[in-house]
């Protein structure tokens, strides 16, 4: 278990310094001066624009630059903001626990609705109550969630008028008005998920309710509604658990466009940032973070998976 | 063991396995895919509709999609406008008509790519094994690590605004999906016995891979691409909606919805339609997918 | 069983100087499989240190239980799969240390029957493309010609011509092995490896498929390596049987020698488990085996057999017992515990 665990943890490690090392190569070959991007408009002498190359190293080559960001990167400095002049690690964490947040909020929602929609289907097997519930969760999975993010901001403000806060609100400074901020994002966020939960969970617990030791179960004479938590939804909460981790990167791709819509200034938010001004090392960060949060993740789900379920634990 | 004649007579008793998809015809297959996918052939016939919305758009919409008309600018659902004016006074009708055109384009371009691109990756990869296949996972497996909306965004905008462009960033996203499923099939298929009976045979391995392994993993690409198609068409959008895809002023439905989100509260109409046409367009090549799956694999339970 | 083996068609031409095929100190060891950055581990001896020969119009039986490396010797015999030692000389060239590309020039000589007849065919091919593969790969004949090739390949096996054009799932599993041996013969091979070739089908089309190997090979003159767990089927077909555990040979005799005077405890230990027809053939008292076979990751010391040997002794597990001859053309491997 603990040797899987390494063994994950190392693999994840060299993805991501696949990632890095691409990512760092790809931007400086890809035409497109960063330089220019920080001036806009503004006219600049020559002499002036060689300067601020120099300045953000680019006039080196791409081997030597990539060296300097590791060394830095070791150290814990993962180079300054084009854009924005400060640490991109100040920049980054100072605006991650919003992103996190939202992501958290949108999939405990996803998981509480997915899961009560898939069980109520699979108890209600091809009745009507199941079949509007398939349909309702397909579509789920065709709709954009941004369009979702822009129905419900106009419902609540053309029909409810209601506006959440515009300012943002951290949640210890105001949890009321951050949860208020918060609620339509990540129910739009939280769309997609839920509605794969609710087509994975219910083909599971059919499978599961098909399954011989349901059937020993019942025939013991154990009361429906054991069979039907304690066991049936126990053994479809694995497969859950892995789709979870396999949708979190379009989750956390979503919170980009979501903090777009609705105004939040989270990591989703400055990487839309970070990729209209050129602004590598920003964007570099941002990348190597989402990265890293997708990959932790996925390994805890997998020792997750492993944990619940003992057969696994010895695999190899 | 007794002595049974020899005899080169077929034993014709035992048909056993001849239940399953016998040879018939296209005609009849598509048939019986209508019987037993009802929601599939209802799905094959929006996307048809969509497809032909797409390609006769400048005949069918009732305006022009870039013509602005100062004196109905944000009207709601009208006679003259049956779903409405924008803010520069153009028929919203029409520019979803025309806008299917981008997302249909984006969508089948993208998708051959990665079908091309991303099968031979995979099967090369699935069927040579070794350290082509370790570098290519990893890379895979490095790509599936960026969420694929900020890797999109990304290579968009390096790349600028422009309709090829927002293929090729779609397609950086797609090709590493394609590539694992098709491994993924490969590996399946190459364990079976008629590839080593092909190996024996002295087949190369280029004959192998498309003559044996790719015509063995079509029903299943067919399906990750209607799935995937669905997938495309929303990141398209996305795209645009963020300004990086599709530049304006071709009508494309991100575009229509970034245009709409500044008047939310006066012209909803301007963000609902393009939604819903965004919408039913997935979701009939969600369903699509999914009556394709049920449809190559009886054996799943729904 | 009326019929001796070895009055099997022209097979016993005992006098032809080199065999065809002869495998020398095969050993095929398989890594454990691990993820990425295992390292270490430890591997599966499948098949370790096995050495047999096969004559033109021969059969060669191969039995034992599933797992003891049978079929990974097929696999290594026409290079599908590469021995980790030892050599495998076909008409005197050693195939071993063959490139891909001069392999596969070899390999229209070289055939095989597959025991699943529905994973050996590709269920995306006519049966006529499935049999001139072959010919396809090697580019003999032009397309007249090869579907003439097909269409005489399908009477030969005992099919008709019009089934050229079906797919495979339209066949039944005896119809489809008959398809694989088309398959196999239409680049003329002089050798067929039949991997458990009967072994998935009902005991009567069995009948039906073996008569048709034997046939051909009267036609054809081909040899055979015929692998199976049925002791049955190989008395019927072989000339001469090796008899496996755990991926060393134990005993090798002509089929006759070997029924009548089996001198192995596993190869008496399985020829006692042969449900007996005909009471009046006795083989002694029934040898049973007791414990479960051991993993060929971590095989017993000495004789490999000992753990369930009826009559083990010490020295059993001192020492890896040499193949001895006891007879005209048999071999046992001589433990301590008969010898």
């Amino acid at each position: 278990m603990l040797q899987m665990f390494l063994r994950r943890l190392a693999y994840g490690f060299l993805i991501l310094n696949i990632m890095t090392i691409t990512l760092f190569v790809v931007v400086r070959l890809i035409p497109g001066d960063p330089v220019r991007a920080q001036l806009g408009d503004a006219a600049v002498s020559p002499e002036r624009i060689k300067q601020i190359t120099a300045e953000f190293g680019l006039d080196r080559p791409v081997w030597e630059q990539l060296a300097s960001w590791y060394t830095g990167a070791v150290r814990g400095d993962f180079g300054t903001s084009y854009s924005l002049g400060r640490p991109v690690g100040e920049v980054v964490f100072a605006r991650l626990p919003l992103t996190i947040e939202l992501t958290f909020i949108a999939v405990a929602l996803a998981v509480t609705i997915g899961l009560l929609m898939g069980v109520v289907s699979a108890v209600r097997r091809n009745g009507w109550l199941d079949n509007v519930l398939r349909v309702t969760a397909v579509t789920g999975l065709s709709v954009p969630n941004f369009w979702l993010g822009l129905l419900l901001i106009t419902f609540s403000s053309v029909v409810l008028r209601w506006v959440p806060p515009l300012e943002y609100r951290g949640f210890f400074t105001d949890p009321v008005a951050n949860l208020a901020q918060m609620a339509m994002p990540a129910a739009a966020l939280g769309v997609v998920l839920a509605a794969s939960i609710a087509r994975l969970s219910r083909s599971s617990m059919l499978e599961v309710l098909g399954a011989d030791f349901v059937r020993t179960l019942r025939a013991k004479g154990a009361p429906e509604r054991v069979v039907l938590f304690k066991h049936a939804l126990r053994n479809s909460m694995l497969p859950v658990l892995t789709l979870i981790g396999v949708q979190l990167g379009a989750l956390l791709g979503g919170t980009v466009i979501l903090e777009q819509v609705f105004a939040l200034p989270g990591l989703g938010r400055t990487v839309f940032e970070a990729v209209n001004n050129r602004d590598y090392p920003l964007l570099q960060m941002c990348v190597l973070l989402y990265g890293a949060i997708f990959i932790v993740v996925n390994i805890v789900v997998d020792m997750c998976y492993g944990w619940v379920n003992p057969r696994m634990r010895r695999a190899d | 063991m007794s002595d049974t004649p020899m005899t080169a007579a077929p034993p014709a008793t035992d048909a056993a396995a001849a239940d399953r998809m016998p040879t018939e015809s296209r005609w009849a297959g598509l048939k019986r895919f209508v019987r037993t996918q009802p929601m599939g052939a209802v799905s094959a016939l929006v996307i048809l509709v969509f497809i032909v919305l797409a390609f006769g758009a400048s005949m069918i919409a009732p305006h022009d999609p870039l013509a602005q008309d100062r004196t109905a600018i944000l009207q709601g659902p009208s006679a003259a406008h049956l779903l409405g004016s924008d803010d520069l006074g153009r028929d919203v009708l029409s520019r979803i008509m025309h806008g299917s055109q981008i997302s249909l384009y984006v969508g089948t371009m993208t998708i051959m790519i990665s079908l091309l691109l991303g099968a031979t990756l995979g099967i090369a990869s699935g069927y040579l094994g070794g350290p082509v296949d370790a570098v290519l996972q990893g890379f895979i497996d490095a790509m599936l690590s960026i969420p694929p909306l900020i890797l999109a965004l990304f290579i968009a905008s390096l790349l600028g605004p422009s309709v090829q462009n927002v293929i090729a960033a779609l397609a950086v996203l797609t090709v590493p999906r394609f590539a694992r499923i098709a491994r993924g099939e490969m590996l399946r298929i190459k364990s079976e016995d008629f590839i080593s009976a092909a190996v024996v045979l002295g087949a190369s391995r280029t004959r192998i891979m498309l003559r044996h392994g790719l015509p063995n993993m079509v029903p299943s690409l067919i399906v990750v691409a209607s799935l995937g198609f669905g997938t495309v068409i929303v990141a398209e959008a996305a795209l645009t909606f963020l300004g990086i895809g599709t530049p304006p002023p071709n009508p494309s439905w991100g575009l229509m919805l970034s245009q709409g989100a500044t008047y939310f509260q006066v012209a909803p109409w301007m963000i609902v339609f393009p939604g819903l046409a965004i919408s039913a367009t997935v979701l009939a090549f969600n369903l699509l997918g999914d009556a394709l799956r049920d449809f190559f694999d009886p054996k799943l339970v729904r | 069983m009326t019929q001796p083996a070895t009055a099997t068609g022209p097979a016993v031409d005992q006098a032809g100087g080199a065999p065809l095929l002869d495998v020398t100190d095969l050993v095929k060891h398989f890594p454990i499989r691990r993820r990425a950055f295992g390292g270490g581990g430890g591997t599966v001896q499948a098949v370790d240190g096995v050495s047999f020969s096969v004559r033109r119009g021969e059969t060669v039986g191969l039995v034992g239980e599933s797992g003891c490396g049978k079929s990974t010797i097929g696999r290594l015999v026409l290079g599908l799969l590469r021995p980790t030692a030892g050599t495998v000389t076909f008409d005197g060239r050693d195939l071993t240390g063959m490139s891909r590309a001069e392999l596969a020039a070899q390999r229209r000589r070289l055939q095989i029957i597959f025991q699943d007849p529905f994973s050996s065919l590709d269920p995306r091919m006519k049966v006529g493309d499935i049999i001139a593969e072959g010919l396809i790969v090697h580019r003999i004949g032009d397309r007249a010609q090869r579907r003439a090739a097909v269409e005489r390949l399908l009477a030969q096996v005992g099919l008709s011509p019009r089934d050229a054009t079906r797919f495979p799932h339209q066949f039944s599993g005896g119809q489809r092995q008959r398809i694989g041996i088309a398959r196999a013969l239409a680049t003329d091979p002089d050798f067929v490896v039949c991997d458990e070739a009967v072994s998935a089908l009902d005991v009567s089309i069995q009948a039906q498929i073996v008569n048709l190997l034997r046939e051909l090979q009267r036609d054809r003159g081909l040899s055979y390596l015929f692998i199976s767990h049925d002791l049955n089927v190989v008395r019927y077909i072989a000339d001469r049987i090796c008899v496996m555990y755990l991926g060393q040979l134990v005993e090798t005799a002509p089929t006759e020698e070997l029924f009548a005077n089996p001198r192995h405890p596993y190869t008496q230990a399985l020829l006692s488990a042969i449900p007996q027809m005909d009471a009046e053939k006795s083989m002694g008292e029934r040898v049973r085996l007791t414990g479960e076979v051991p993993s060929p990751a971590n095989p017993p010391s000495g004789c490999r057999f000992h753990p369930r040997c009826p009559h083990a002794v010490p020295e059993s597990a001192a020492r890896r017992p040499d193949l001895v001859a006891v007879a005209e053309g048999h071999a046992v491997a001589a433990c301590p515990c008969f010898m």
